[in-house]
């Protein structure tokens, strides 16, 4: 019974953030948007709302304000599809372009304090801005090479990562697999995870930069 | 910790960061496609010009708290705008008549007449997110969207 249970949690959880096998690059989802394709453009919502939402919850913004924050964003960013020459630098583009909206909500109500605050934690060209930006980066990585795994594997790897952790007998038999098999099946999946090209990519550039 | 429980650590946290995002939050960015248009060419800001900075920086108080000027460029015209108490008054530059709409994301549209020097107003004020198209016998253009 608490079997069930715990598996229905779980489908409720990938379900919840319309996770979809989503393998193409940030460039062909927005040349495609270009032409007119409104599938395209959902894709790049879906990928990067959530790092919109991450900065708004920074400004500990409220959900009215995250709402006129998110909306803004994204019409300028319709507004310059057809300019964007590296799409690559669209989720540094996206931040500093919510950090801006935030900081200009926060103004309008007054927060100035708080603004001169912001500022001096959110500065754009601070380390930390870079860090939080590449932190970001490597979970839209990690959802995209995530939802590139097969089902079996996505349901191993959330029985596993949920709190409080699932126990392995349980495990067995919602996944109807050997406690034996566990082990080795979530090694295999972790290490389809890691060699993704989406993740792999950010591994590379990780690399190449020295972290 | 293995590289594998750092690896599920962080996995957990994408997903359920992403969980948290609001629905609607997601929703309204895919509407947003809506308003794209491929037709007009954009004119961007070029210059916003606040009185009430310039004074303060001066060191004196401003006798009205806001006068704004704002400019935008395309290639062949520009669009000068000042914003008042109550109104938007504008010019095209060079003078050419036409219409001019006003865009909110919420509200739809709201047209006025561009006269043959090139002068509009626009009432009320616009209190959301707006964007102005401008239509003459030459021009198609489309400002970036801007807040007062």
């Amino acid at each position: 019974m608490h079997a069930v249970v715990q598996s229905s949690h779980q489908v409720r959880l990938t379900a919840m953030i319309g996770l979809v096998h989503d393998d193409q690059s940030v460039a062909d989802l927005v040349a495609r948007a270009r032409n007119g394709d409104q599938i395209a453009w959902g894709r790049i919502v879906e990928r990067y709302a959530p790092l919109l939402w991450a900065m708004c919850q920074r400004f500990h913004l409220n959900r009215a304000d995250a709402d006129d924050v998110g909306a803004c964003v994204w019409l300028r960013l319709v507004e310059r599809l057809d300019t964007i020459r590296e799409p690559a630098a669209l989720p540094g583009w996206l931040a500093t372009t919510t950090r801006h909206e935030c900081l200009r909500v926060l103004r309008t109500k007054g927060r100035e304090t708080l603004v001169e605050d912001h500022e001096r934690v959110i500065d754009d060209s601070h380390p930390a801005a870079e860090d939080w930006l590449l932190a970001q980066e490597r979970l839209i990585a990690l959802r995209r090479a995530f939802a590139g795994l097969s089902e079996r594997c996505r349901q191993l790897l959330e029985l596993l990562f949920a709190d409080p952790v699932t126990p392995y007998d349980q495990i067995s038999t919602i996944l109807d697999m050997p406690v034996g098999a566990i082990g080795p099946t979530r090694q295999r999946c972790l290490g389809k995870l890691r060699s993704s090209p989406a993740l792999a990519a950010m591994v590379d550039a990780a690399a190449t930069d020295g972290r | 910790m293995t590289n594998d429980d750092q690896l599920l650590v962080e996995l957990r946290e994408a997903i359920q960061s992403a969980g948290e995002v609001p629905e609607a939050f997601i929703a309204a960015g895919k509407a947003a496609f809506a308003w794209r248009t491929v037709d007009a060419e954009l004119a961007a800001l070029t210059d916003d010009f606040s009185a009430d900075d310039a004074v303060t920086g001066a060191g004196m108080r401003a006798e009205h708290a806001e006068v704004r000027a704002l400019s935008f460029h395309a290639r062949d015209i520009a669009i000068e705008l000042e914003v008042t108490s109550d109104a938007l008054l504008g010019q095209l530059v060079p003078a050419r008549s036409g219409t001019i709409e006003l865009q909110t994301p919420e509200d739809g549209h709201n047209t006025a007449a561009v006269d043959e020097s090139g002068w509009f107003t626009i009432r009320p004020l616009p209190t959301t997110m707006f964007r102005l198209h401008v239509r003459t016998a030459t021009d198609n253009v489309i400002t970036e969207w801007i807040t007062l």
